[in-house]
């Protein structure tokens, strides 16, 4: 049983220091007592004390526990079990006492906290309407507002607005925030980063003028919202930061089976908020979706699948948005990955950025693979296909020279985000050969 | 209006503009038929900006680049790339910045006899960790295939790895010779008179005119790898220079070169000034002191000023001794050299002698002499960090094998703990044997303030061979050890997994 790969129980770390010290208790050699069996793994691990500590972790739901006086959930002794998990070395076993009681005293607390989730629910529709129609109201405000500050950037002009201080964007970006329009924050926001980064940026006049074509749709959408169809309405409301309700997307989300290849993942660590977004790609569907999370201070993130492997699994999308963004509600056997799938051209893959956009016009990042192209490292790097078609290269230098030594100068596949302008690669495998992540999982 | 035009108008503002500057009246009629109320300039430009901004993603079309020249294909690497897991490790100590770790892979995989291959993905991460790294190339270097070196063609900052692995581009040695900075001369020096002292030392002569007196010393002392009666003449043209340090180069090259004329002058010389008298009882060194340092001395690099503290004849005794081939005296004398060194013990002389003789043994690499000296300390400083620091050069310049031999002999010398820091990775079976037994001991004492047993851990971590642990009860190390004591078996469980995974099938 290896559901965990190492990435995913690494992205259950509450940081990044948390995840370096799980490396260095992936020991066997620390380690007595070790076991699991199908609910539950466990050891004792020998600390800086004299007594070991004894660490559990459930594999249905992730929880753990841990004698040792850490406060961080899941402590560096219980990621270093689950990594030893990982990599096969704990063998089946009888759980102890002290295993049998943790468990046997698991379902009880489980219960609670889901009463306790459900007395959080709806209890009065009437309540939940008037909630509802005060947070449109606010919104309204918010969109107005949005629509004269746009109103006021282009009379100014977006030259004038690029030399503008951090500051200027985010106080805007934080009315929003206060208008419970969070979308229209994050979308001021990206439009303060091609600002801050024009320097070395030449085409920033074209993207800042797409992400104020953008944010400008974004408030005529509103304002006509009732005409829009369903789909779009839908994607209008994500856009702008309402958020659906991972129970209804487990009720009524339409549901994927497939084996699903994750070609590319972010995490983030922003303040006291984690994140991991990751691209999903079903083999036998041929659907892409996109697998997003988030965490706040020492909570668990879950990890989503094994990046850079295939896995089976069952995923529920979220309405609105394109790509999807998914629920993963089961998962199963993992492997290494095969070939990338991928378009014969540039042109074919882009087939998907038309699609998307014809839903939710405000698709803004869109995953694309492509077979047999060729890295054309110059100046400006590009990727041309076998129609002699190319696309500018962005993204971390040295995803660019690891997708170029992959390369050899001869044709690669390749898997990435396009951006509208410029294409981040993040998986890629010589042509026909089992395709691997560019980056590892801290990047 | 075109997405640029309408790009070109929100970069200047609405506001800068007259009617006609902005969204003309065609993109009107566009706005209307789609229901958008044209309004003012504003509302018009964002207007456009939503449109057009949408269009341009959904209709997007790359530009042909066909005329883009690609570079030509790397040649094929055949061997296999290593297994996964491997791959996998290598990618952690690359994210973590591990680099003992990094140069023990790489020589782990050197070590598979050329029948692995790093995985072409991480090379441009070992080139830019080797590139700020210059240690780290050794490892690197021999692990390296024709990728590489074709990676390094597309970036300068890999210069250094041109014309590595199979591609080797010999052809081009006189061109980075004559144009490239002092490290990547030195590095093609090396390599050249590894494989090919001819070709090195044309190489040094080709620009011995127009380079530097320090560059000219480093080249000429670069001859000692590979040297042979043929590199006499350009060692003699050294020892001609007119600036010193040049100077001393050549004669310490030429004094490696037995029978060469430098050396058949320095063992006449030694020959004058040191004899051996046989007594009755036992032999006496007899010391003639030259008694003008002549021209051809001079010539031959011996200085006549000593250093302050230094007697003038002690001075010249010391250089004369050091300037003839270490394996000399036996001959001379009828001594070993541990018979030399007790009979000096005794004369006058016995500081400049054992000087002398100690700087021609370590010169010469002189198994016979180093081990003498070893066993036979200066009687004056035994001990002391001085005598240490001393001995040190002895044992670094013995052979592994003897070195080894010497540390297991003498297991409680003070030399063993400084020794074991220069002594590199990987240590071989037998001392690795020998640290564990210290470790053993070391583990279960309270170190009090001393860094040492932490310093040994990390050293053991890093160097014992095979990576197994010391056969020590986990509740016998001392409570203040303890979190060191971890730490070292963490890494050298890594490490064995590390082995292990290097020794698997290959990626199919």
């Amino acid at each position: 049983m290896t559901a965990h790969g190492r990435e995913q129980v690494l992205a259950l770390a509450p940081d990044a220091a948390a995840a370096k010290a799980g490396l260095a208790q992936a020991n066997s050699l620390r380690w007595s007592g070790c076991g699991r069996n199908e609910r539950v793994v466990w050891g004792e691990c020998q600390g800086s004390g004299r007594l070991p500590y004894r660490t559990q972790a459930a594999l249905d739901d992730g929880s753990t526990t841990c004698s040792c006086p850490s406060r961080k959930v899941p402590c560096k002794h219980a990621l270093g079990l689950l990594l030893l998990h990982a990599d096969g070395a704990i063998q089946a076993g009888n759980p102890p006492d002290w295993v049998t009681e943790w468990l046997a005293a698991r379902p009880a607390r489980s219960a609670r906290q889901v009463r306790r989730q459900r007395s959080d629910g709806p209890a009065d529709p009437e309540a939940a309407e008037r909630r509802a129609a005060s947070r449109d109201k606010k919104v309204d405000a918010g969109v107005e507002e949005m629509r004269r500050w746009l109103a006021d950037l282009v009379r100014g002009g977006l030259g004038a607005a690029q030399s503008q201080p951090w500051a200027w964007w985010d106080q805007h970006a934080r009315r929003m925030i206060d208008a419970q329009a969070r979308g229209l924050a994050s979308q001021v926001r990206r439009m303060a980063v091609i600002a801050a980064t024009a320097g070395h940026r030449v085409d920033w006049p074209d993207r800042l003028t797409d992400q104020l074509g953008s944010a400008h749709l974004l408030c005529e959408a509103w304002n006509r919202r009732d005409s829009l169809p369903p789909v779009t309405r839908q994607a209008l409301r994500v856009r702008l930061g309402y958020t659906v309700s991972t129970e209804d997307v487990a009720q009524s989300g339409t549901r994927i089976a497939d084996i699903w290849a994750v070609l590319g993942q972010r995490l983030g660590d922003d303040e006291n908020l984690r994140s991991v977004q990751q691209w999903l790609y079903g083999e036998r569907t041929g659907a892409v979706v996109t697998y997003l999370a988030f965490a706040a201070g020492t909570q668990p993130l879950a990890p989503g699948l094994p990046a850079g492997r295939r896995t089976e699994a069952t995923v529920a999308l979220y309405p609105g948005t394109r790509p999807a963004r998914v629920l993963i509600t089961r998962v199963g056997h993992s492997e290494d990955l095969g070939p990338l799938p991928g378009a014969a051209s540039w042109e074919a893959a882009m087939d998907r950025v038309a699609e998307c956009l014809s839903a939710d016009p405000w698709a803004d990042v869109i995953p694309l693979a492509v077979r047999n192209v060729t890295v054309l490292p110059a100046d400006r790097w590009l990727l041309r296909d076998a129609t002699g078609r190319a696309i500018p290269v962005t993204g971390a230098a040295a995803a660019r020279w690891a997708l170029l030594a992959l390369s050899g100068g001869r044709p690669v596949d390749v898997a990435g985000e396009w951006d509208g302008f410029a294409f981040r690669p993040q998986a890629a495998a010589p042509a026909g050969r089992p395709g691997r992540l560019l980056t590892g999982w801290q990047a | 209006m075109s997405w640029t035009g309408l790009v070109n108008s929100a970069v200047m503002g609405s506001g800068r503009q007259g009617r006609s500057g902005g969204t003309p009246e065609t993109a009107d009629v566009a706005l209307a038929t789609m229901g958008l109320d044209p309004g003012d300039q504003q509302t018009r430009l964002l207007h456009g900006a939503a449109a057009m901004s949408r269009a341009r993603r959904a209709g997007y079309r790359p530009p042909e680049a066909g005329q883009v020249v690609a570079p030509v294909p790397a040649k094929a690497d055949h061997r296999p790339e290593v297994c996964l897991a491997a791959e996998r490790r290598l990618a952690e100590f690359l994210d973590t910045g591990h680099y003992d770790l990094i140069d023990e892979w790489l020589r782990c995989v050197a070590a598979l006899g050329r029948a692995r291959r790093p995985p072409d993905m991480l090379v441009p991460a070992l080139l830019t960790a080797a590139t700020g790294r210059p240690a780290l190339r050794a490892s690197l270097l021999p692990a390296l295939g024709p990728l590489a070196s074709w990676l390094a063609d597309c970036n300068a900052e890999w210069a250094w790895a041109r014309g590595t692995g199979a591609a080797r581009a010999e052809a081009s040695a006189s061109e980075v010779w004559e144009t490239a900075g002092i490290d990547d001369r030195r590095a093609l020096l090396t390599r050249l008179r590894e494989s090919d002292p001819a070709a090195g030392r044309e190489l040094v002569a080709s620009t011995w005119d127009v380079d530097s007196s320090r560059d000219r010393a480093a080249f000429v002392a670069m001859l000692a790898v590979g040297l042979s009666k043929d590199d006499e003449s350009l060692a003699e043209r050294a020892l001609a220079d007119r600036r010193a340090e040049v100077r001393r180069a050549g004669a310490d090259v030429l004094a490696r070169l037995p029978g060469s004329r430098y050396s058949r002058r320095a063992v006449s010389r030694a020959a004058a000034a040191v004899r051996i008298q046989r007594t009755p009882r036992r032999p006496r060194l007899v010391v003639t002191i030259p008694e003008l340092v002549t021209p051809e001395m001079l010539a031959d690099g011996v200085d006549g000023s000593p250093p302050r503290g230094t007697g003038a004849g002690a001075w010249l005794v010391r250089q004369l001794v050091a300037a003839a081939p270490a394996a000399f005296w036996a001959s001379h004398t009828g001594l070993e050299p541990a018979d030399l060194l007790a009979v000096a013990d005794h004369s006058d002389w016995s500081v400049p002698l054992r000087d002398g003789w100690a700087a021609a043994a370590v010169r010469d690499a002189d198994q016979g002499w180093l081990l003498a000296l070893l066993d036979r300390p200066a009687p004056d400083r035994p001990g002391t960090d001085r005598h240490v620091t001393a001995d040190l050069r002895f044992l670094t310049a013995l052979d592994a094998g003897v070195r080894d031999a010497w540390l297991l002999a003498n297991p409680d010398s003070p030399l063993v703990g400084p020794a074991l820091d220069v002594v590199p990775a990987p240590w071989s079976v037998r001392l690795s044997d020998l640290v564990r037994d210290k470790l053993r001991t070391v583990a279960r004492a309270d170190p009090g303030y001393s860094p040492a047993p932490r310093a040994l851990f990390r050293l053991a971590a890093l160097r014992l061979q095979p990576p197994t642990l010391p056969d020590v009860d986990p509740a016998a190390v001392h409570d203040r050890l303890i979190p060191s004591w971890n730490d070292m078996l963490s890494t050298l469980s890594v490490r064995a997994a590390m082995h292990r995974e290097l020794s698997e099938e290959p990626k199919p």
